[in-house]
C-alpha cells in the first residue's frame, strides 16, 4: 500500500495530458467567430500549497513553481516578505540578487532564442531539425544557457531549485576565486552575445504591426529587474502595492488559467514590453545597436521579441561582469528578519515578464494567504488578441495544419509557461 | 566527473516525481553505495536542454522519467534507440522534454557512448500531489533494474572508459 495516501492532496489539474496548450477556432465566411486559448498554469496550485507554511520555507517552495524561472519566484517572494518585515536588504544582497537574476535571464532567453524562435524564423520544424544545418548556432545557445545556469548556481547552490537565497539575503557568500573564474567565462561570452544581437537583427521577421499596451517595471537609474514601479505606455505609474486597483483577474470558462486585464483591457509583459518602456535605461552601446537594427523602437511588432531577448542577454552579461568584477565577501550574507504579521506585495521582472506576488503573514511568520500573478497569465488575453488579429490577416482557407503552425509561431513569441506540457498545440477548427 | 551516471528526471507534480523517487531509492542501495566512486546519482527538475550538459563526460548514462503511453500505468518501458522515442514540438522552453534533449544530443554528436532510458508509464488522470499507487509500486522495480544494468553494462562501460583513458578503445 502506498503510505503517502494519508497526506494525499487532490488538486484539479492533469499533468502531462494532451492539449494543455489548446486553441479552439470557429471560422465562418472567412472570419474568426470564436477563438479560445487554454494554457495550464502551475503557480495557482502553489498559492494553496503555501498556506500554513513558514516564512522560512517560502523561497524553497516557490522555487519549485518553475524549472526555468526559480530565481524570479524567489525574488518576488523575498522582496514581498521583506516589505512586511520592514527589512532593508544590504547593498551586497541587492547586487547579488541582480547577479542571480542576470543568470536566469541569460539562461531563459538563450534557450528561447536558439531552441524555439530560431527554428521558426529559419523555417525549420524544430531545433532538432535545425541543429544539423546550424550546429554553431545551437552550440552557442547551449553555451550561453549553461553559463546562465552557472551564474545562478554560483549563488543558489544549484541552478534548479536554487537553495542559496533566503529572506534577507543569501545563506552563504561564494568564494571570491569562484567569482573570478565565472567572470572570465562571462567576459568570453560577451562577443558571442554581440554576435547574437547582430544575427537576430538580420533575421527577416514577419511585419505584423499591432497596437498594444506594454507593462513593465521601471527603475530610476537602471534597467529594472528586482525593483521599480509598474508602468505602461498608456500612463500607468504605480507601486506594486496598488496592482489590484488597476489589474483584475477573471476566470474564463474554457481554461484553468485566469486572465489578467489592465483597466479591463489586454496588455503585454515580457522582454519587448520591458525594452519598449526602458530604452533610455540601456547602455548607450546597446541602444545604438537597437537603433541600427532598422526596426522601429518602441516596437509594435511582437516578432521583435527575439531581438529584445538578445539585447537583454547582452545587458545581463555586462551587468554580471561588472558585479563579478566588484565581488567581495560581506561581513554577513544575510540580515535576519524581525518576523511579524502583515500583508505586502512586490513585483520583479521574470524572463517572461512582470511577476507579482502578494502575501499575508501571521504573527508567527506563517503564510496565511498568497497570491501569485505570473507573466503568462498576464499575457493570456494579449495572446488571444494577437492570434485573432494576426490569424485574421492570413488566408483562413489554409488547412488546419498550416493554421496551427502560424498560431504556434505567434504564441511562441510570448514563450508562455507551459510547465510539464510536452505536446503540440492542440488545434480544433470548426468551419461553419 | 564519474563515468557512470543515473539521471532521475521529474517535476513537483504528481506522478512526474517518479524519477526523483527512483534516485532516492538508489541512494539507499548498498550496491550503489559500493560503487559511489564511479556512479553518480542526480535528480533533475525539468532540465530541458541543460540535460546535454549532464550527458557530457560519462561513459554510460541511465535516465529514468515518467512517460505517457497507452499501456497500463506503472508499466516499465526501456529505450536505447533514439528513433523509438516520440519527439513532440513545443511552444515553450518549459515544454522542451527529455525526448527532444536526447534527439538534440544525438544530432550534435553529444550522446554518451552508452545510454539507457527507463520510462514508467504514468496515470495522466492522477490529480494528486503524490505518486499514484501504480507508479509508487514501480519505484523499487525500476531501481532494481537500474542496479542490474549498472552491474552488467556498467562494468563494460568502465572498461571502455579505462581503455579510452590509456589511448585505446576496443572494437564495438
Amino acid at each position: 500500500m502506498n503510505p503517502d495516501r494519508h497526506i494525499d492532496i487532490k488538486v484539479p489539474f492533469l499533468p502531462r495530458v494532451e492539449g494543455e496548450g489548446a486553441l479552439e477556432l470557429t471560422l465562418q465566411d472567412g472570419q474568426i467567430e470564436n477563438l479560445r486559448l487554454r494554457i495550464f498554469e502551475p503557480p495557482r496550485l502553489f498559492e494553496q500549497f503555501l498556506r500554513g507554511r513558514g516564512q522560512d520555507e517560502l523561497l524553497d517552495i516557490v522555487a519549485r513553481i518553475c524549472g526555468i524561472c526559480p530565481v524570479a519566484y524567489q525574488m518576488s517572494a523575498a522582496h514581498a516578505l521583506e516589505r512586511i518585515f520592514e527589512l532593508q536588504a544590504s547593498a551586497w544582497t541587492r547586487d547579488m540578487r541582480r547577479l542571480f537574476y542576470c543568470g536566469e535571464w541569460i539562461e531563459s532567453h538563450s534557450l528561447h532564442i536558439h531552441l524555439l524562435a530560431a527554428p521558426d524564423f529559419l523555417g525549420y520544424r524544430d531545433a532538432i531539425s535545425m541543429a544539423p544545418h546550424e550546429p554553431e548556432l545551437v552550440q552557442r545557445g547551449l553555451m550561453l544557457q549553461m553559463l546562465g545556469n552557472d551564474i545562478v548556481r554560483f549563488l543558489g547552490g544549484r541552478s534548479v531549485h536554487p537553495v542559496g537565497a533566503c529572506i534577507g539575503g543569501f545563506y552563504r557568500a561564494p568564494d571570491p576565486a569562484a567569482a573570478t573564474a565565472l567572470l572570465q567565462r562571462v567576459q568570453a561570452a560577451l562577443p558571442e552575445a554581440e554576435a547574437l544581437i547582430d544575427w537576430c537583427a538580420a533575421v527577416a521577421v514577419p511585419q505584423a504591426q499591432q497596437d498594444f499596451t506594454s507593462v513593465a517595471l521601471r527603475h530610476p537609474s537602471e534597467y529594472a529587474m528586482n525593483e521599480g514601479r509598474i508602468v505602461s505606455n498608456a500612463g500607468l505609474d504605480i507601486d506594486a502595492e496598488a496592482f489590484e486597483q488597476h489589474f483584475a483577474e477573471h476566470q474564463v470558462a474554457y481554461s484553468t488559467a485566469l486572465h489578467c486585464l489592465l483597466h479591463g483591457q489586454p496588455y503585454l509583459v515580457g522582454p519587448l514590453a520591458r525594452l519598449n518602456l526602458n530604452l533610455d535605461r540601456l547602455p548607450e552601446v546597446l541602444r545604438n545597436k537597437l537603433y541600427a537594427s532598422g526596426r522601429d523602437w518602441p516596437s509594435r511588432n511582437l516578432f521583435d521579441s527575439m531581438l529584445a531577448r538578445a539585447i537583454e542577454i547582452h545587458l545581463a552579461l555586462r551587468d554580471a561582469a561588472a558585479l563579478l568584477r566588484e565581488y567581495h565577501r560581506p561581513h554577513s550574507p544575510r540580515d535576519l528578519p524581525q518576523v511579524h504579521a502583515g500583508t505586502a506585495a512586490h513585483a520583479t521582472e521574470a524572463p517572461r515578464g512582470l511577476l507579482w506576488h502578494r502575501y499575508t503573514v501571521a504573527e508567527d511568520g506563517r503564510i496565511q494567504q498568497a497570491r501569485i500573478v505570473p507573466p503568462t497569465s498576464q499575457n493570456q488575453a494579449r495572446i488571444e488578441q494577437d492570434l485573432r488579429t494576426t490569424l485574421q490577416q492570413l488566408d483562413l482557407s489554409q488547412n488546419d495544419e498550416q493554421l496551427r503552425q502560424h498560431a504556434e509561431m505567434i504564441i511562441r513569441n510570448y514563450d508562455p509557461c507551459i510547465s510539464c506540457s510536452t505536446h503540440f498545440l492542440e488545434l480544433k477548427v470548426k468551419r461553419l | 566527473m564519474k563515468p557512470l551516471r543515473v539521471l532521475g528526471l521529474g517535476s513537483p507534480f504528481g506522478d512526474d516525481q517518479l524519477g526523483w523517487r527512483v534516485i532516492a531509492e538508489l541512494e539507499r542501495s548498498s550496491l550503489i553505495a559500493d560503487r559511489r566512486d564511479t556512479v553518480e546519482l542526480l535528480a533533475l527538475d525539468r532540465p530541458h536542454a541543460t540535460l546535454l550538459g549532464h550527458l557530457a563526460g560519462a561513459e554510460l548514462v541511465i535516465l529514468v522519467d515518467a512517460v505517457v503511453s497507452d499501456v497500463a500505468p506503472g508499466t516499465i518501458l526501456e529505450y536505447q534507440d533514439i528513433e523509438a522515442i516520440d519527439t513532440p514540438g513545443s511552444l515553450s522552453t518549459h515544454g522542451w522534454g527529455l525526448a527532444a534533449s536526447l534527439q538534440l544530443a544525438a544530432v550534435l554528436g553529444q550522446l554518451p557512448p552508452r545510454w539507457h532510458l527507463f520510462g514508467v508509464v504514468i496515470d495522466p488522470h492522477h490529480g494528486g500531489a503524490l505518486l499514484s499507487d501504480a507508479v509508487f509500486a514501480a519505484v523499487p522495480l525500476v531501481a532494481s533494474r537500474i542496479e542490474q544494468h549498472l552491474l552488467h553494462e556498467g562494468a563494460t562501460a568502465l572498461q571502455h572508459s579505462l581503455l579510452a583513458g590509456h589511448g585505446g578503445r576496443p572494437a564495438a
